[in-house]
């Protein structure tokens, strides 16, 4: 894959990387930050994006991937629980502690775990849609996922 | 397919066009009845017209074969942009002039600067600043208004390279270039030259000395030594 077909699934595409960055790091500047390494990576290991069949499946990976580094990152986190903690009101006022727990939740779960939880608990995914994303069966997602609650209630305890 | 809500998944794939017919139109009927996936399925979609509308470019590295036709080989190395934001918080007072730049400067609202990343070590550049080969450029751009970017370089052998294809910038202040540049082995004076214009420009088609209306360039001169 050359630079120019890199440059076609860009403007083809970097909208839903873009718009998925933004809503995990909230941040603009960060999320144009993923934008060109979601791109990058693809420029520099053209193999891994063209043994996917679903383009919109591998940049959804792929950018969830690119966030958590960030988020997993002290200073990022520290500024997304610093954004929710200001922003709190008498109507919520246990967001900030929430968001916290989950970015130190976040932080200590494996790369592929921390995926899984975003995947099951923030963005909804059914197993299935998981199981395309990891290229793994719905059956082991269903283990996996079983794994990951008893990890988060321990934490969370 | 039976939803509680569409996910960001199908919505991204709804608008990639993966969804077989009757798994798009079934996405779109539940989108209607669910205020939900309605506000899901048209921020997505607002944001491919933004997208579509803005063209922003993506910062490549310049193909080789360009900068061969140039007449020079630099590399092009990792971002620098986490390392040199965070040299930015360290050392920038946020009243100071932004960027030391030593060059005439036509009239414009952009200007550029840069970072030297010399082994761990990285500083804010500045007039005529002595380098190293292998030392590293993290080349920085402020402007007032968005705006459209290219650099090159002439170096003291007279090559000429391409350190930033034209990229579209946004307002903003210190913003690092997408790619680094590792410097080579050729010593003593090279001049880097900012092009700033209001569209979209190929760089071939542009002279420095009888710039298009509305284009500006800021210019820096690193001075190479041996290490």
């Amino acid at each position: 894959m050359n630079a120019t077909e890199v440059e076609t699934v860009y403007r083809e595409h970097g909208h839903s990387v873009l718009r998925r960055a933004r809503r995990m790091l909230r941040s603009e500047e960060d999320a144009r930050d993923v934008l060109q390494d979601v791109f990058l990576d693809i420029f520099k290991n053209p193999t891994r994006f063209e043994a996917r069949s679903s383009i919109a499946t591998y940049l959804y990976a792929a950018t969830t991937h690119a966030c958590l580094n960030r988020i997993r990152d002290g200073r990022t986190r520290t500024r997304i629980v610093t954004v929710e903690t200001a922003g709190r009101s008498a109507q919520a006022p246990a967001r900030g502690e929430t968001t916290a727990l989950a970015a130190e939740i976040l932080a200590g779960l494996t790369d592929e775990e921390a995926q899984l939880a975003v995947y099951l608990y923030c963005d909804e995914l059914t197993h299935d849609e998981i199981a395309e994303l990891f290229g793994w069966s719905r059956r082991h997602i269903g283990n996996l996922a079983t794994r990951l609650r008893q990890r988060v209630m321990e934490r969370v305890a | 397919m039976i939803w509680s809500h569409v996910s960001e998944l199908a919505v991204d794939r709804l608008l990639a066009g993966e969804l077989h017919a009757a798994d798009a139109a079934a996405v779109r009927d539940h989108a209607s009845t669910c205020a939900t996936c309605r506000t899901r399925l048209d921020d997505a979609v607002a944001t491919q017209r933004e997208f579509a509308a803005e063209r922003p470019r993506l910062g490549l590295p310049v193909p080789l074969a360009r900068r061969r036709k140039l007449g020079r080989s630099v590399a092009i190395v990792v971002p620098l942009v986490a390392v040199a934001a965070a040299a930015l918080l360290v050392l920038l007072p946020r009243d100071r002039a932004v960027v030391a730049h030593d060059e005439v400067r036509t009239k414009g609202t952009s200007i550029v600067g840069f970072f030297v990343a010399h082994g761990d070590q990285m500083r804010r550049g500045g007039v005529r600043e002595s380098v190293m080969p292998g030392d590293r450029i993290q080349i920085v751009t402020t402007t007032l208004q968005p705006t459209w970017f290219a650099a090159i370089s002439d170096d003291a052998s007279g090559t000429r390279s391409v350190y930033v294809e034209p990229t579209k910038l946004d307002v903003g202040r210190d913003r690092p270039a997408p790619l680094a540049i590792e410097l080579d082995a050729t010593l003593g004076d090279e001049t880097v030259t900012a092009l700033f214009c209001p569209t979209a420009f190929e760089l071939d088609a542009i002279d420095l000395d009888a710039l298009p209306e509305g284009c500006s360039v800021d210019r820096f001169t690193l001075v190479k030594v041996p290490k």
